[in-house]
């Protein structure tokens, strides 16, 4: 019956909406007007999908409900931006179809991204704009995003987004090391990341060195740290401290967390670096195939000191936040006895988890999302 | 995960979306998940996941693994996906540790 309300109510809208167009005097939208329409249809999609989502009764129900991916909003945004090549609209709906699609990468080679990256290596080169859509490429370096972040790092003549593209790169090479890594070891994420990335991306990654990938992610950031870091805003830096402290592991990563420490002149900035310092080197620690062994203890005694020292000398910027990793790398790292957890289960049973001591217990923090 | 079943061993989960029980049994249910999970109730304040039991255990992100021995030590800490096998692997080899040692010392 709901399902029945709302569908009348779809269409009694849609009736007055095109009767008060027939009244007045046919205004065609504007292109930045189409443009805000189609941004608040994506939105709406989404709002929408997420309700669908907790309304739903069953699993089964759930897997029913289509994700609006960006993919399938691209050509529109495309289509838009031929229409007004030549007006500012066309940047806006190209640089959202890059970072919509960059971030939510689609499988396989995309066409849609392919596309519009190529429009704006054509039309837009030369851009100021191009520093916002740089980052999103760093989550998966896709061939296309690569050749762009490369064209854009020799050729934008403005030097935040030089500096963007160059970390995007070092940031994306960075990645897809580890993932080819992974890939390598497990046989099982093979076909996992086969039905989520596509075959033929998996296979492509395969045949890929990661030392040499590594080995050029690690330029990236030298060239970085070098040439631009000392220009960048120092929001920008903070937000940089914070992302390798909480996804990388790398060398270069850690040199340019070193280089903040020591010659940044903002001592928000040089805090952060050295709490994000010692988160990294913590999770270097962790993820060493043996994180029982010699390396990953000098990687650990590292991390505390420079958690030691965050806590000593940027206490005042840092805050709570200190506290709480301090607190982590004691009780909380390989090695150290697992703090009791008490509480209740799915059915208000009361759950404790020392009551496992005898048993070896896979601890998983789950959520839904 | 196979040929668990008899060895001394136990997958527990934490919730981090802050359910009441009657929520996370809702979510359990409909996933079928065959474990046990904590329920994990709001702690209040500042930045971070929100609830009591993520807050306690400075919790990043999910998927978080903790693979604790039978002694009550964290052996392995993973964020992220980290491959079956991986974690099979040191499954396997901490429950022989649990073996060795319950036969040392029956109880």
């Amino acid at each position: 019956m709901d399902r029945l309300g709302a569908g009348i109510l779809v269409l009694v809208l849609s009736l007055s909406v095109g009767a008060a167009a027939d009244e007045g005097p046919e205004k065609p939208a504007t292109p930045a007007e189409q443009y805000q329409a189609l941004l608040k249809e994506y939105r709406e999609a989404q709002v929408a999908y997420q309700k669908a989502r907790q309304d739903a009764r069953t699993y089964e129900e759930q897997l029913l409900l289509k994700y609006p991916w960006p993919d399938s909003f691209a050509p529109k945004f495309l289509a838009l931006a031929e229409r007004h090549a030549k007006g500012p609209v066309a940047l806006d709906a190209l640089l959202w179809v890059a970072t919509h699609l960059s971030s939510h990468p689609p499988k396989g080679k995309n066409p849609r991204l392919v596309k519009a990256l190529e429009v704006l290596r054509r039309d837009h080169l030369q851009s100021k704009e191009l520093s916002c859509v740089c980052p999103s490429m760093s989550f998966r370096l896709v061939a296309s995003a690569e050749t762009f972040l490369r064209e854009v790092l020799a050729k934008n003549p403005h030097k935040d987004v030089q500096a963007e593209a160059c970390l995007a790169l070092a940031q994306g090479l960075s990645g897809r090391a580890t993932m080819v890594r992974h890939l390598k070891k497990n046989l099982d994420a093979r076909s996992f990341y086969a039905d989520a990335i596509g075959k033929e991306y998996v296979e492509e990654l395969l045949r890929e060195d990661p030392a040499k990938v590594e080995a050029e992610s690690q330029q990236f950031f030298r060239q970085l740290t070098d040439k631009y870091l000392a220009a960048m805003r120092p929001e920008r830096l903070k937000s940089l401290c914070q992302t390798l402290g909480t996804t990388n592991t790398d060398k270069g990563s850690e040199l340019v967390l070193r280089t903040l420490l020591d010659k940044e002149a903002s001592r928000e900035v040089q805090g952060l670096a050295c709490l994000s310092l010692a988160r990294l080197l913590r999770r270097r620690a962790d993820q060493l195939s043996d994180p029982s062994g010699k390396e990953a203890a000098w990687a650990r005694r590292q991390s505390e000191e420079f958690l030691e020292r965050a806590a000593e000398k940027y206490g005042d910027v840092l805050g709570n936040n200190v506290r709480r990793q301090l607190y982590t790398l004691r009780f909380l790292a390989v090695g150290k006895v697992a703090p009791d957890i008490q509480g209740e289960d799915q059915d208000g049973k009361p759950l404790k988890l020392s009551d496992y001591r005898g048993k070896v217990v896979l601890l998983d923090f789950w959520s839904q999302g | 995960m196979k040929n668990l079943a008899n060895k001394p061993f136990a997958l527990l989960g934490v919730n981090v979306d802050c359910y009441k029980v009657d929520q996370l049994k809702k979510v359990v249910t409909r996933e079928r998940l065959t474990w046990r999970s904590f329920v994990d109730p709001r702690g209040g304040n500042d930045e971070g996941f929100p609830g009591r039991i993520s807050k306690q255990w400075n919790l990043e992100g999910t998927p978080t693994l903790y693979l604790i021995d039978h002694k009550g030590v964290i052996r392995y800490k993973w964020l992220g996906d980290s491959g079956a096998k991986v974690i099979d692997e040191a499954i396997e080899k901490l429950v022989k540790e649990a073996e060795r040692d319950a036969k040392i010392t029956p109880k």
